[in-house]
């Protein structure tokens, strides 16, 4: 068992080996000093890596990673998990949607001496960033939702791959925007309707 | 995610639960409107008869009906129950002539007076496993109906346990439903989890069997043979052992303890269970394992055995145990998903009803302790509980679904969502 040093040192030298020899990247020094790596490609585009172990409250980890992503000073950012951190993230939809609309960052999986690219990291516009910013209350239950299935990981590792009645459906899922749902005045309303998560799953946009 | 409901469905939306016995129906309210699911042909001499009186119909759904029931012989030949295993047969014109005045007598009888009204967004709810041609005649039904009397804006069609999760407000959980005619086990992670699902021929009827073989012993070979009185005769007298060898044995030492008499309101008619109390365990013990050897004198003496079902190629028998069943079912999801199915097992339907009359705690328990019992005897633990309102939860299920599924989006056979719309599909 690695201790938490350890685990990040063995991830950092995956994650070079990888950037170097796999993608031709050079590794530079960071001047914000928040991100373990930072790298730079052959046009001269910068791209931060902020490494978040499994152990311990994953959710947490990845939400004050997230925060460091969305005012990075970097083109492009990633938040780069273990297999630990990756077993334990929730709501994968949702986590897409919030990781390139809200934190603007990719999602790397370590994976023994493997790398996988979950979500791509989106080309970030540096000078529209805002320098300090609070989270979205809507974060925190985002980061409560249920274990993601392994049809799930399947499908954020491999593509929709996976023949499963929710695989289709979701492919014609749009994107959901995540900046807080709008408080729907559902008083009067029988209670069965009260509080009903089913609501926010059914009325999402369906790509057509 | 920006929610946002039409104020128009708020107000118009309205549900439609097809069981085997009953159609629940209404628009948004705490609870549905019930009508038996059947109806009675006039035809013959009962319709001159009737033609002078001025009655014009023909065929009579609803409360009325048991007003034009005349002797025992009359309801077997022109009452038509349209549903069985909660499909009803393609060719079956008789059945879905009943769907369709069941379905146009919801709508009459909750027809909303404001000006504002331009008819329902309908969400009709299916057995998980009724067939395409079943959703094509349901779609037609609301159409026609439309057609005379502009009573429906848009109709979408449900399986039965969705609707059962959807009102629970529960999004990975295992539902087993189980009404009249057959029990759906269907494991949900945010959305039926449709090549896990697992179907078996037996439900309330199955119960209803039993209890008429119970009669029959009992001296009442003609009362067996009345469908609703040995619904009732079930239902006042049926006890689900925790054991049932165990139940069995001790309600033949104390017979007096399990004893009880069974009256008609309004009648004279009273049966008396005298020393025959341990049958009331067949009752409930039929629906969870049919497979127990006390049952196969019954099916020796014709008693139907539950059928097979066949589905995706493979044969499920018809007497499995409900708690192999589940095994089975849940078996065939993600290994990573099973344990959080397992968490929450909901069970809805009437077939799962059962109270445990006070003092008789120690033998009889009810349905979803009786289930986490039979998966712990497979080294399984369990959540088990039953729907907070058993008869209404499809019903409920199916008005949340309405509600929330956007106007915009139009029925999609790939995916089985989506509205069926006046002036786009009819």
């Amino acid at each position: 068992m690695y201790t938490a040093g350890l685990q990040r040192r063995k991830i950092v030298s995956i994650l070079i080996e990888y950037l170097v020899k796999e993608l031709g990247l050079k590794v530079t020094d960071d001047s914000s000093g928040d991100f373990d790596l930072v790298a730079e490609d052959p046009e001269g585009l910068k791209l931060g890596f902020k490494i978040v172990e499994g152990a311990g409250r994953i959710e947490d980890k990845i939400m004050a990673a997230g925060r460091l992503c969305h005012r990075a000073p970097h083109d492009r950012v990633y938040i780069v998990i273990d297999r630990r951190g990756w077993l334990k993230l929730t709501g994968l939809k949702e986590l897409r949607s919030h990781f390139k609309e809200v934190y603007q960052a990719g999602l790397l999986l370590v994976d023994g001496h493997a790398i996988q690219e979950i979500f791509p990291a989106p080309k970030r516009d540096i000078k529209q960033l805002v320098k300090t910013q609070e989270l979205p209350a809507a974060e925190k239950s985002l980061m409560q939702s249920r274990s993601w299935s392994q049809e799930e990981r399947f499908e954020a590792m491999h593509g929709t791959d996976f023949r499963d009645e929710r695989t289709s459906l979701e492919e014609e899922t749009e994107e959901v925007n995540l900046r807080g749902p709008k408080k729907e005045d559902l008083s009067g309303l029988p209670s069965f309707i009260q509080d009903n998560p089913w609501l926010r799953i059914l009325s999402r946009d369906r790509k057509r | 995610m920006v929610l946002s409901i039409s104020e128009y469905k708020k107000r118009y939306v309205y549900g439609e639960d097809y069981g085997t016995s009953q159609f629940k129906f209404g628009p948004i309210a705490e609870k549905p409107l019930v009508i038996d699911n059947r109806g009675l042909f006039l035809t013959g001499e009962s319709k001159l008869l009737l033609d002078i009186f001025g009655v014009k119909k023909d065929v009579i759904v609803g409360p009325e009906l048991s007003n034009y029931l005349g002797s025992i012989e009359d309801v077997g030949r022109y009452l038509v129950y349209p549903m069985r295993d909660g499909v009803v047969e393609k060719e079956d014109e008789k059945a879905w002539r009943v769907l369709f005045e069941i379905t146009r007598y919801g709508f009459v009888n909750t027809r909303p007076r404001n000006k504002d009204f331009e008819g329902f967004y309908v969400t009709a709810a299916l057995s998980a496993i009724a067939p395409d041609y079943m959703y094509e005649r349901i779609f037609d039904i609301h159409a026609r109906i439309d057609s005379e009397e502009k009573l429906v804006k848009a109709v979408t069609i449900i399986p039965q346990p969705l609707a059962v999760a959807i009102s629970e407000k529960t999004v990975t959980c295992v539902v087993i439903e189980s009404g009249h005619g057959n029990t759906q086990i269907t494991p949900i992670s945010m959305y039926p989890i449709r090549n896990a699902i697992v179907a078996l021929n037996r439900g309330g009827a199955e119960a209803d069997a039993i209890a008429a073989e119970i009669l029959r012993d009992l001296g009442y070979e003609e009362r067996a043979h009345e469908e609703k009185f040995v619904r009732q005769f079930k239902e006042a007298i049926g006890l689900i052992p925790r054991d049932l060898n165990q139940a069995i044995e001790k309600a033949k030492r104390e017979p007096e303890r399990f004893r009880t008499v069974f009256s008609v309101p309004g009648t004279t008619i009273q049966v008396d269970l005298g020393n025959m109390g341990w049958a009331r365990f067949l009752v409930g013990e039929v629906i969870f394992n049919p497979e127990h050897e006390v049952f196969e004198s019954y099916y020796k003496r014709g008693m139907p055995r539950p059928r097979d079902t066949i589905i995706g190629g493979e044969r499920i028998r018809g007497t499995m145990p409900l708690s192999q069943a589940i095994v089975q079912s849940v078996s065939r999801t993600s290994i990573e998903l099973q344990p959080a199915l397992y968490r929450d097992i909901i069970l809805s339907g009437g077939n799962f009803a059962w109270k445990v009359p006070r003092g008789l705690e120690d033998v009889a328990v009810d349905s979803a302790v009786k289930v986490a019992y039979e998966l712990k005897k497979l080294g399984i633990e369990s959540n088990v509980r039953l729907v907070s309102d058993p008869p209404y939860s499809v019903w409920k299920g199916a008005i949340v679904y309405g509600i929330a599924v956007p106007e915009e989006v139009e029925w999609d056979w790939r995916s089985r969502e989506g509205w069926y719309k006046r002036g786009v599909h009819y």
